[in-house]
């Protein structure tokens, strides 16, 4: 029997309008290097598309690009004037686990190591019908906590949105393939409620919405 | 049997040592090394000659510098080098560190006062293809004039828990072991040169509960007993007479 592991993966926003933009016109760009390439990045509320070139970017309005080269994101925004004139946000996916190992056995998928600040249990978990007419269910998956300790979350918060996130919540054991991890809840982040040593990550199930 | 050995103040962890790499891995970049956990690495992108370098800012004395968790395979020539200035054709000091899979430390009776270091890595046959390192230490080490009662305690901590079914058949949440130590100091002298008492008080006060450093209980066996690790508790410094002998016992975990 080998030791269970869970992964939990989150999909940050990060405030970058208000960060330091250099005119490429139409487009600008950012240093972006910390948080490497986004998965998506929207301009208040619409997501952009994303370009293959610079000049893919330059030429439509509302794209980015990612300059992998220089860790470099390029925004052309919808009035291709400055990105500070709107609240743009690019988003990113964060990876933790609730334990780590040396060696061989550490816990990296896709070039990515996967933060220990989870506790050693699985949140709790409730299924229920919610309406007799959709004959739909939601999965209530309680709250999340990530430790915060040595302040990770604090310093976080002024610029990253962890609120209203994609988020995934996987299970497996060690030694597992990636593709092994059983995919045990996958939904959205509600509300936040932290302290110094913990962040509560309350989750929500979108499909409680739906019908009725 | 050598006195057991604090690792406790390290350089390499200063902003004011300037770290570079011969390469580094986008994702597992050289400053992964100053994180406390040595589960996250420093990866280069090859392994047939790679190399850390520090610069202390000014010629330091060095007395121990120990490598925790790495990929290294037996077939490595892992080689820790100082010299007075950034030039590697012939550094002073050029030593080729004992092997083990787990953990590498060297240590030097005299301190080596040099400004520049370097860690060179030589592995050509390492199946990951690249070399990795979760925490280095450079700096000195104190060593207490009278060592910790023979009595220490050693145990090898299993977390993981157990559930029962009616029928007494187990399950298991199976969890990592960890190692934790009891030291007992029956006497800590306040005498010269050493003045033990004051140099150990010096330890807790920067690492706390809060740090983690590294001991070595046996420099004679080095390999196996350089441990990385914690403080569980306080030190109580028992005052046991004529105004400077004084007993300790620290209990310490291996960080995970």
């Amino acid at each position: 029997m080998a030791q269970k592991v869970n992964l939990f993966e989150i999909e940050v926003g990060y405030r970058i309008d208000t960060g330091a933009w250099t005119a490429d016109a139409p487009a600008y760009w950012i240093s972006h290097s910390a948080e490497g390439e986004p998965s998506v990045v929207e301009e208040d509320g619409i997501r952009m598309s994303e370009e293959v070139n610079l000049a893919a970017c330059k030429a439509n309005p509302s794209s980015w690009f990612w300059d992998s080269g220089n860790d470099r994101l390029y925004v052309h925004t919808t009035g291709s004037d400055s990105p500070a004139n709107y609240i743009i946000l690019s988003f990113f996916w964060e990876y933790y686990t609730n334990k780590q190992f040396d060696g061989s056995e550490e816990i990296v998928f896709n070039g990515n190591y996967y933060l220990p600040y989870i506790g050693d249990s699985i949140p709790d978990i409730t299924q229920k019908v919610t309406n007799f007419l959709t004959g739909s269910y939601v999965m209530d998956f309680g709250t999340l906590t990530l430790i915060n300790a040595d302040g990770r979350f604090d310093s976080r918060f002024t610029a990253y949105v962890y609120e209203a996130c994609r988020a995934i919540f996987k299970v497996g054991l060690l030694g597992a393939a990636y593709v092994n991890y059983s995919t045990f809840w996958r939904g959205w982040t509600g509300q936040l409620d932290w302290n110094d040593d913990e962040v509560k990550i309350a989750t929500e199930d979108l499909r409680k919405n739906i019908g009725g | 049997m050598k006195n057991i050995r604090f690792l406790w103040y390290n350089l390499y962890d200063l902003a004011t040592t300037v770290k570079t790499a011969s390469s580094e891995d986008a994702d597992f970049p050289l400053t992964n090394i100053v994180n406390r956990w040595h589960t996250r690495c420093w990866r280069a992108t090859g392994d047939a000659a790679e190399w850390i370098k520090m610069d202390l800012g000014a010629a330091t004395g060095i007395k121990a510098f120990g490598i925790k968790n790495h990929n290294f395979t037996d077939a490595s020539v892992i080689r820790i080098q100082g010299n007075a200035a950034d030039n590697w054709a012939d550094p002073t000091v050029n030593v080729i560190m004992d092997y083990n899979a787990d953990n590498m430390v060297e240590f030097w009776d005299t301190a080596q006062s040099f400004r520049w270091w370097r860690l060179s890595m030589v592995d050509a046959a390492n199946p990951d293809t690249y070399l990795k390192i979760g925490r280095l230490f450079i700096g000195t080490y104190f060593s207490t004039i009278i060592n910790f009662s023979r009595t220490y305690l050693k145990q090898i901590v299993d977390p993981s828990t157990k559930m029962y079914s009616t029928g007494g058949q187990v399950s298991v949440n199976e969890k990592s072991q960890y190692k934790i130590f009891r030291y007992d100091f029956d006497t800590v002298d306040n005498i010269a040169p050493t003045f033990d008492k004051d140099a150990l008080e010096e330890i807790f006060t920067y690492v706390g509960q809060a740090k983690g450093y590294f001991i070595c209980q046996d420099a004679d066996d080095k390999e196996n007993t350089f441990y990385y690790v914690e403080n569980m508790s306080d030190w109580e410094f028992q005052h046991i007479g004529l105004d400077r002998f004084f007993s300790l016992g620290i209990d310490i975990s291996e960080l995970r």
